[in-house]
């Protein structure tokens, strides 16, 4: 199948996820208060949390299947992160943050850099510390560290929870331009019905660890 | 008096290697591991700070003489016990320096945002190279500054090295050991100058590594 196929149950102290949903949009978002479970959702995709029992499956790539003992390891999945305080390496700069997840010749992969640092309009910063960068600019900068090597998904947490209100909009708008020309598939986790409304064409609604509808984004409300 | 003091130097400096060869992998693993082995091994590390040095030398005595297997099996290979040698100064001094790394480092791992190193999971890299290129960086601070103090640790072994390497002069005595003999002897003056020499070397060798850590 084409597309993410989620259906797993995890438990992470207390709290107990069980989630199931299939989506082949290109921008699929989670959308549900603080406390559902999407970012636990998410770490599951990426592999950075095991679940109990069930199955994930990427464009026909089993990722993780409990009873045949499939678990790709993160690394393996192809799957990019963008967490929501953007996690940028603080020890190195732009250029090395942007390439950090590159393999191949030393041409090879500042190729990949530059292409992607002009991707998101920061070519002439590579050399810059993201401390002397705006919110809006680390953002893109994890954004390309994410994109550089060409993963199957994309998983955004909470893409604009660091940024101020005003600038939101407007990240929003740069935000899908850039996703539709790297045409990579994204999975978007969100509280905020307008980051749904702006960027998803399908929409996971979660609540207490439980997906409770799936749908287009009508389903966003508002 | 210099042969005194390079040996000195010589011993704690290769103790203070292996201190960070060994302790800084541990403290990693440490940093993120919970439970029952994890608290055992982790006493079990910072128990040389706690114990008497006296009794920090018995036990490696009773670990490396001449009647225990790892001793045994030193003179087998070598051909001459290990005891009242310079490398079991070195091991006195491993030892007792470790705990000081172990702490410092082990805290510093502690407080990497666990953010940093999943987005390098999912970048495809392997838990060696993050460990490397994203842990150790991040850590720097702490791992520098818990070295600095095990090396000072290490240039005032007494107790431990006092049990297992002895203070043989010009085999396995080192600066700390001299003072006591010097004052034994009645050598009032030697024992000044190397007092004087070994607090002067150990605060500008603390001194370096802390300008070198700071930025």
């Amino acid at each position: 199948m084409n597309g993410l196929s989620v259906d797993i149950v995890a438990r992470q102290g207390d709290f107990d996820l069980q989630v199931a949903f299939d989506t082949s949009a290109a921008v699929t978002a989670i959308l549900g208060p603080s406390g559902a479970g999407k970012s636990l959702t998410l770490r599951a995709i990426a592999g950075l949390l095991r679940p109990e029992r069930g199955r994930i499956v990427l464009d026909g790539r089993t990722l993780f299947d409990h009873p045949q003992k499939i678990d790709l390891p993160a690394r393996s999945r192809r799957v990019g992160v963008v967490f929501q305080g953007y996690a940028l390496f603080p020890h190195l700069d732009v250029g090395a943050n942007i390439g950090f997840g590159l393999v191949g010749s030393a041409a090879e992969r500042d190729r990949r850099v530059q292409e992607l640092a002009a991707l998101v309009e920061l070519d002439d910063r590579l050399e810059a510390r993201h401390s002397e960068l705006s919110g809006g600019q680390q953002q893109r900068i994890a954004i390309a560290r994410a994109l550089a090597p060409r993963p199957q998904l994309v998983l955004l947490d909470e893409p604009f929870a660091a940024v101020d209100p005003a600038l939101r909009q407007r990240l929003r708008e740069g935000l899908r331009a850039l996703l539709a020309r790297e045409g990579v598939r994204v999975l978007l986790v969100t509280h905020d019905i307008a980051d749904a409304r702006a960027l998803a064409e399908r929409v996971v609604r979660m609540e207490h660890g439980r997906v409770v509808a799936t749908g287009g984004v009508e389903l966003a409300g508002g | 008096m210099l042969d005194l003091m390079l040996r000195s130097l010589l011993i704690a400096g290769l103790a203070s290697l292996a201190v960070v060869a060994v302790g800084v992998p541990f403290a990693r693993l440490l940093a993120r591991r919970r439970g029952l082995w994890a608290e055992l091994l982790s006493t079990l590390v910072l128990l040389p700070m706690i114990l008497p040095p006296t009794v920090l030398g018995y036990v490696l005595l009773l670990l490396i003489g001449r009647g225990s297997p790892v001793g045994q099996t030193w003179e087998a290979l070598t051909g001459s016990p290990l005891v009242f040698t310079p490398a079991a100064a070195v091991l006195a001094a491993f030892v007792a320096a470790l705990p000081f790394l172990v702490r410092a480092a082990q805290s510093a791992f502690e407080q990497i945002d666990p953010h940093f190193e999943d987005v390098a999971r999912t970048l495809g890299r392997t838990e060696l190279d993050i460990f490397l290129r994203v842990s150790i960086p991040l850590a720097r601070r702490g791992i520098v500054g818990g070295a600095a103090l095990a090396f000072a640790r290490a240039m005032g072994e007494f107790g431990a090295t006092a049990m297992i390497a002895g203070s043989i002069p010009g085999r396995t005595q080192t600066a700390s050991l001299a003072v006591y003999d010097a004052v034994q002897a009645g050598r009032t003056a030697d024992a000044g100058l190397i007092a004087l020499l070994l607090a002067l070397l150990s605060a500008s060798i603390l001194f370096a590594v802390g300008r070198t850590g700071a930025r």
